[in-house]
């Protein structure tokens, strides 16, 4: 009895002291991190790092290629680039997210779906805040501190720009938000700040990142944020903000709310802020000749065909302020299923197709320097003979950049496609008058190595500079050098200034050549206040349609329109999301 | 600091855990300090009276003061079905079991109890023997004594943070004290065929209308006259096939077959019951038996061992050793996918098999069911349960009487392993090629390759639990005064394959029983319960319940003679919790390197992975609240003959959590927000049981039902926001569906340009119509209003007759389920979508401008339809049922025709499950699984029981 007892009581007590506290519940040491830990080791610090570089909008472009991707929401329209959403490009096919800004069938409850989602942009500017914040805890040196900040600062100025670029005046968020709590939603509701407030949030972050951010980077960092890319996001943001879109006594659509007119844009025009322009543009040529040791205008092989395609390929050219490897290597396959002409390479049978378009066709001049002739009627075929001589009489960057019929795809292995005939490969199937190839030049199969995309190159501030002087009217040779230097590189003859509206459109014109399809005229466009105009954003997009060989006639070819875009002046700024306009804490822009 | 926090937490849960002692302490030390004064002191009588079973123990019928109901073995006995869940329609009010498709074993039914509770989970606690474990649903009904369901505050306080959705209590039989070995020996065998196979075109018909299709989509038609001429002729089985999938695949029935045997005795001082049961489920593939093709087959063996053995006069054990070998054996496809194969599958998609019996296929449509059952080898699974519980009793009787001390350890594992025998075959698909002189001619083009049999093996993984309990129980009377007290503790901990972390639970409990002269009583229970998954210092609540019953037939004034013999009026209010849902460990807020996610540096591209913050953590994260109100009245009338019991109940469910990402601002950047406790859902309802059972002469006989009523209203959401009132979830059920309101279907193009623009897609006659409910002109989401109700049902009701006349006896079950919709989507309701076949609904009544006055379906389109088929109360029913689950007839042998062959007693029978339905659903599916996937069976059973 007194045996059963003991046992009976020996249980209960080693009962008890199994479960004696609360140890029982708590949770085994395992493999996870927190934010000290983060913080405390350099390793993670910079692996933190690098996840704000990627979560910010480097690559431009949806991982997968697709808007809604999470994690990977970056910019260009679904599967597609911005070029086929503005008069330099179109896709043949329809389920690109280009189509639904053609057909002006966008707006605040799908426009994050066809093109920029602006909720991510906000995970990579949190998670620039939460490194600026806590950096200092790290075990880095004061000196390697201060410049890794500087890289996030940089970062953080990046993202909001992509949000004002498309959206005016945005939400500036330049601290940790607290989201620990429904509590916190009132201190959430942050209103938009003005237009103004925006571009000093960006201009003063670009002035104080590049107080720290180094000139250069050993190789296996190459890509990391250089001094140049501060001074360069400074000088676009600038050149912007002078632009007429924003810089003008008149908006866009006339506004009501004085506080909506702030917003989208400055309330009167100050010529000053072309002045401001110029000097920033002015430094970020500055930077490269005097300070960075490597930047300038690439001058590297014999041919300016060569030449020009190599800036997008080789990632050592020395004219790239910042770029990023768009995709790593192993999903090269995203890019030809998208960005390839037919079956050349990709093997599906629902390829995007970008064509481009005839209207952009005409800003390239012929390797002379003088105008193709382009008088060919709507509907009246003429030989095949005559497009491809036309074509091939056009300047070098034409040559590098579109892909004609009659040409070989990977220049030098003497294929040549005539697309007529070329019904098994799909490549009957685009609008306009030939396949991209700018930034494809190599990809010859789904291992090739993947094209890099560039954020910042140096001819762009060439370009930047040249308008933002000639509009304060500033020393005419001044302008003249900065478009000439541009066109010297692919051997294109000089041009000389005669009036200021001149050099404008000179200017203008360079620029969609030299930066097409980079996705600049998309927003040029907008920024210059022309997307209205017949054949920019909205009206008719013609190509030179090809026509086999009949029984009486060679091939030949047509001026066709192919499609009749819609625009409407509302479309100058995106509208905000619906959804998030629904909470009540932003004002829409006008129109939506 | 951070330590100091850590103490601060430490410390004050064990304040918290203090109080809750301290206060079943002083209740328990109240009757001791009365005692002191009067000196009586009389321990609980055991006499043999209606014992129910509650949260960790049994309790007197007449004490009980909690809502709870139960079924007893021999009634769930009656469906014949290898899963226990599906024994368990119509078997108690407020447990509502809805069929889900599945194969024999595989299909285990969806349980509510009291309707649904909360819109993020409502799984119910399921308990063998006090104890989860990992399948309840293998556990054989032959060695269940009965199930339990526990309902209302009062009844599921001891579960503390568990117990909220409710909790069905699993118990098994025990030995009974006999002067011989009790045997009993049951067989049974039956035959399953499918309650209802759907309906779909044959060739004629789907080509015929599906040309129809195609024009009105404005292309052109596929089949030209000859081949619907052939089509029609059905003469070349070759050139024009006509294969209805059911009839090619499926044999007419299956069997099912169940064997047991039991031994049950023992004296007062060891009882013992033995089990050892087997099952054989059949699937209702034809054919499949040679080495290469496989039937679905599922078997079990359950065994069980219960002993009560007093050690000493003093000391009681119990022990209890159960649990079951599954076997499965099915073909290398998802039974789901076969089934979707057989429905979708056109008639004329290829003829079943070549003239040299090989198996047909095509480029498109490689995956022929018949070669998937026939030649592509088998998959096996096999699931090993054993669960072990051993408890320990003794008597303190020298400390004070009918004081016990007990403890309990309990162990679960279940072991799961795979062996496949696999290959690939040939397909041989037709071509048909026409001649110059227009003469058709076929022939078969090899696709894919035979391949040998291969095997693997794995699927390895278990999972094991251990429990623990220990307390003191103290039962007895004083005087007038009658006290029950329990005071226990409680450790579960389950280590499951795939988590870095076990899952546990802890608990202290109290509880004490009050009974005033045999009449009132009132109960408190508390339990201190807490889950591993929040945070230190917030893992634990304090749940208790309050509860109170009055058996008014026991007063004075009572006219004892009257209609009405017992009756008992309770009440009970408490708070329980729900931690189901809630992501574990969410407290902490991880970061953590994904795979993909970095950059590329340098000019080789080196991938730089990155840090990123994880789930948003919720520091406060707690358990979901119940606050729940019951009121019954329990009563028996006409001397015992009819009992009539009714419940009502009220619920405040709150602190459900909601994603905060809905209405946070964006700007915040966060990747993910924080799930916080915020939501709010009423759910309120009634339960009504009557039973009346009635002897004459030789005949008895007896009739009940019971009928179970819940409703849920969301008070709380944090929905996003809307642009019309009428889009709120908030204050409609969980799970509402919404969707537009079709108002007809467009009579001509006068009738399209004259009403509101559709936006999904172009329309034309014959096209769903829809309301425009904001009336903007536009149709378009923002029209989508509450539509019909939700999936599952508000009320639940059975029906049970009976009656027993000179060893025959007869029983019925018939069991429903109303005030619920379905929403009829996807390829059984969507012809031509995906290349699918066309359901005898759309056939009959599709649209066309002939029929337009009576269609009942939309016009046919090969397209999937961006119009018409989108959520709407075209395709959302409401639908109410009842089936007739069960019948039986029986004949008891007269015993002394047995008594020469040691037979006590020997019971034949023959009983149907499931052998009528009636549903309101205009067409011709299961309402339940909508026959998706495996159906719903029906079973002719014959079977005896025998006992030695």
């Amino acid at each position: 009895m007194k045996k059963i007892l003991t046992i009976v009581v020996a249980t209960l007590s080693l009962a008890l002291g199994l479960s004696s506290c609360e140890d029982y519940l708590e949770k085994p040491v395992s493999s996870e991190i927190n934010l000290d830990s983060v913080f405390s080791s350099k390793e993670r610090t910079e692996q933190f790092l690098w996840n704000v570089y990627s979560t910010a909008s480097i690559f431009e472009f949806p991982f997968y290629w697709d808007a809604t991707d999470q994690g990977y929401n970056h910019f260009g329209t679904r599967y597609s680039l911005l070029a086929p959403a503005c008069d330099e490009a179109d896709t043949w096919a329809n389920y690109a997210g280009s189509d639904f800004f053609n057909t002006g069938n966008w707006g605040p409850t799908d426009v994050f779906y066809f093109e920029f989602d602006s909720s991510f942009p906000y995970k990579g500017i949190r998670n620039a805040n939460i490194f600026i914040e806590n950096v200092d805890r790290s075990p880095f040196s004061e000196s390697e501190k201060a410049a890794m900040k500087a890289e996030a600062i940089f970062l953080r100025a990046l993202m909001h720009f992509d949000l004002m670029q498309r959206l005016g005046g945005i939400v500036i968020v330049d601290k940790t938000l607290k989201v620990t709590s429904a509590d916190d939603i009132p201190a959430l509701r942050t209103p938009r700040s003005s237009f103004e407030e925006t571009v000093n949030f960006i201009v003063n972050s670009c002035d104080e990142a590049a107080k720290w951010l180094p000139n250069s980077y050993p190789s296996n960092f190459k890509g990391r944020i250089v001094k140049g890319a501060a001074l360069a996001l400074k000088a676009r943001t600038l050149l912007y903000a002078a632009s007429p879109l924003f810089n003008s006594d008149e908006p866009y659509l006339p506004v009501d709310n004085p506080d909506l007119r702030k917003m989208i844009g400055y309330s009167s025009y100050d010529p000053n802020r072309w002045k401001l322009a110029a000097d920033a543009n002015k430094a970020v040529l500055d930077w490269a000749a005097n300070e960075s040791g490597w930047c300038e205008l690439y001058q590297g092989k014999t041919n300016p065909i060569d030449r020009y395609e190599e800036i997008f390929i080789n990632p050592n050219v020395s004219e790239i302020i910042l770029d990023a490897g768009m995709m790593g290597t192993h999903t090269t396959n995203y890019f030809c299923r998208f960005m390839l002409p037919g079956k050349i390479v990709y093997t599906g049978t629902d390829p995007v197709n970008i064509g481009i378009t005839f209207n952009f066709t005409r800003f390239y001049q012929k390797q002379d320097g003088t105008e193709q002739v382009w008088d060919e009627e709507e509907g009246q075929f003429y030989p095949y003979d005559q497009y491809r001589t036309k074509l091939d009489e056009l300047e070098p960057r034409f040559q590098a950049s579109v892909f004609h019929s009659g040409t070989e795809w990977s220049r030098g292995v003497g294929t040549v496609y005539h697309f007529y005939e070329q019904q098994a490969n799909l490549l009957n199937l685009y609008n306009g008058v030939g396949f991209l190839r700018k930034f494809l030049k190599g990809v010859y199969n789904g291992s090739s190595p993947a094209p890099r995309w560039i954020t910042f190159r140096l001819a762009e501030f060439y370009l930047n500079y040249a308008e933002a002087l000639n509009e304060i009217n500033g020393l005419s040779s001044e302008i003249e050098s900065a478009v000439n230097a541009i066109r010297s590189r692919v051997g294109m003859p000089a041009i000389s200034y005669t009036n200021q509206d001149d050099m404008r459109q000179k200017i203008r014109r360079e620029r969609a050549v030299e930066l097409a399809f980079e996705q600049h005229r998309y927003f040029d466009v907008r920024r210059w206040k022309i997307a209205g105009e017949e054949g920019v954003m909205g009206g008719g997009m013609y190509g030179l349609k090809l026509y086999g060989p009949t029984e009486d006639t060679g091939p030949t070819y047509r001026l066709e329109k192919f499609e009749n875009r819609v625009w409407s002046d509302k479309m100058y700024l995106y509208p905000f999301k619906q959804s998030e306009v629904d909470k009540g804490y932003i004002i829409q822009n006008p129109g939506w | 600091m951070i330590h100091k926090n850590k103490y601060i937490n430490k410390r004050r849960v064990e304040q918290k855990a203090g109080f809750g002692t301290v206060l079943i302490l002083c209740m328990y030390l109240l009757p001791f300090i009365a005692m002191a004064q009067s000196g009586q002191f009389i321990p609980g009588d055991s006499a043999t009276v209606e014992k129910v079973n509650v949260a960790y123990g049994v309790q007197d019928r007449d004490q009980t003061t909690a809502a709870i109901s139960t079924a007893r073995s021999e009634e769930l006995y009656k469906t014949h079905t290898a899963s226990l869940s599906n024994t368990f329609f119509g078997a108690v009010p407020g447990l509502t079991a809805i069929h889900r498709p599945g194969a024999p074993g595989y299909d285990e039914a969806s349980l509510y109890l009291r309707g649904v509770h909360t819109f993020v989970n409502n799984e119910i606690l399921i308990l063998l023997d006090g104890f989860q474990i990992d399948s309840y649903n293998q556990v054989s009904v032959d060695e269940i004594e009965s199930i339990t369901v526990l309902k209302d505050a009062a009844a599921v306080a001891l579960y503390g943070v568990q117990g909220a959705n409710g909790v069905l209590l699993i118990t098994t039989k025990r030995g009974k004290e006999s002067g011989k070995v009790n045997v009993n020996f049951k067989a049974r065998y039956g035959y399953q065929t499918p309650e209802s196979l759907p309906v779909f075109a044959g060739s004629y018909d789907y080509a015929r209308l599906y040309n129809q299709a195609l024009i009105n989509d404005g292309l052109q038609p596929l089949y030209d006259e000859k081949d619907l001429e052939g089509y029609r002729k059905k003469e070349d089985p070759y050139l024009y096939p006509d294969v209805n999938w059911y009839d090619e695949i499926l044999r007419k029935s299956s069997s099912i077959q169940d064997y047991s045997i039991s031994f049950n005795g023992g004296s007062q001082a060891s009882k013992y019951f033995l089990m050892l049961g087997y099952i054989n489920n059949d699937g209702l593939y034809a054919n499949t038996d040679r080495e290469s093709s496989s039937n679905i087959n599922f078997r079990r063996i359950n065994f069980r061992a219960n002993a009560d053995i007093d050690i000493t006069a003093k000391m009681k054990a119990e022990i209890g050793l159960g649990g079951n070998l599954e076997e499965r054996k099915f073909p290398p496809v998802g039974t789901d996918e076969l089934w979707k194969n057989m429905a979708v599958y056109a008639p004329n998609l290829y003829p079943l098999k070549t003239p040299e019996g090989k198996i047909t296929g095509s480029a498109n449509f490689p995956n022929n069911p018949l070669g998937y059952i026939l030649e592509r080898g088998f998959q096996s699974r096999h699931n090993r349960n054993v669960q072990a519980t051993v408890k320990l009793k003794h008597q303190l009787d020298f400390i004070a009487k009918g004081l016990n001390a007990f403890g309990t350890m309990s162990y679960s594992t279940v072991q799961y392993s795979g062996y496949d025998k696999t290959r690939n075959y040939a397909y041989y698909e037709p071509i048909v090629t026409t001649s110059s002189t227009g003469a058709d001619s076929l022939y078969f083009l090899r696709r894919g390759v035979d391949t040998d049999l291969s095997v693997y093996t794995g699927y390895n993984y278990e999972n094991h639990r251990i429990n623990f309990q220990f307390g003191l129980d103290h039962n007895f009377q004083l005087g007038d005064h009658k006290f029950d007290f329990l005071a226990m503790y409680h450790q579960d901990l389950y280590t499951a394959i795939g988590s870095q972390a076990p899952y546990a639970y802890q608990s202290v409990m109290g509880r004490v029983n009050y009974g005033l002269k045999e009449r009132y009583f009132a109960e408190l229970a508390v339990s201190y319960s807490g889950k591993e998954i929040y945070a230190p210092g917030k893992r634990f609540g304090v749940f208790p319940a309050l509860s109170a019953g009055w058996l008014v037939h026991k007063e004075g004034f009572w006219n004892q003679g009257g209609l009405l013999n017992y009756l008992k009026v309770r009440g009970s209010v408490g708070l329980s919790g729900n931690y189901r849902g809630v992501p574990r460990f969410n407290y902490n807020q991880y970061w953590g390197t994904p795979s993909g996610q970095g950059y590329y540096f340098g000019v080789g591209q080196t991938f730089y992975s990155a840090l990123v913050e994880l789930s948003k953590a919720n520091p406060n994260i707690t358990w979901e609240k119940a606050l729940i109100y019951n009121g019954g009245i329990e009563t028996k009338w006409f001397d015992g003959k009819l009992n009539l019991n009714a419940d009502v109940f009220y619920e405040d469910r709150y602190d459900i959590l909601v994603n905060m990402g809905n209405v946070i601002p964006f700007i915040s950047g966060a990747s993910s927000y924080a799930m916080e406790n915020r939501g709010e859902v009423i759910n309120y309802g009634t339960e009504i049981e009557a039973h009346y059972t009635n002897q004459i002469g030789q005949f008895r006989y007896f009739a009940g039902g019971h009928f179970a009523f819940a409703r849920n209203r969301i008070i709380e959401s944090y929905e996003t926001p809307k642009k019309e009132a009428y889009s709120y979830r908030k204050d409609r059920p969980v799970n509402q569906y919404f969707g537009l309101e079709a108002i007809g279907f467009f009579k001509d193009e006068y009738d399209i340009i004259t009403s509101p623009v559709q936006t999904f897609a172009p329309v034309q006659p014959g096209d769903l119509k829809y309301k425009d409910q904001n009336g903007d002109g536009i149709i378009d989401v923002n029209d989508e209003v509450a539509i019909g109700k939700h999936s599952y049902p508000e009320i639940s009701f059975a029906f049970k007759g009976g009656l027993e006349w000179k060893g025959v006896d007869f029983s019925f079950l018939l069991q429903g389920m109303a005030n619920r919709s379905v929403y009829l989507d996807g390829y059984m309701f969507w012809p031509f979508v995906d290349n699918s076949n066309i359901s005898q609904w759309a056939i009959e009544g599709h649209w066309t401008p002939e029929t337009h006055a009576k269609a009942s379906f939309p016009r046919l389109t090969t397209e999937p339809n961006a119009n018409n088929y989108r959520p709407s109360n075209f395709w959302v029913r409401d639908v109410n049922q009842m089936r007739l689950a069960n019948v039986e007839l029986g004949f008891t042998v007269p015993n002394k025709a047995l008594q020469r062959f040691r037979i006590e007693n020997l019971r034949l029978f023959v009983s149907g499950n499931n052998l009528l339905r009636w549903d309101d659903l205009a067409v011709d599916v299961d309402p339940e699984t909508l026959s998706r996937g495996y159906p719903v069976m029906r079973t002719y059973s014959g079977g005896l029981s025998v006992n030695f």
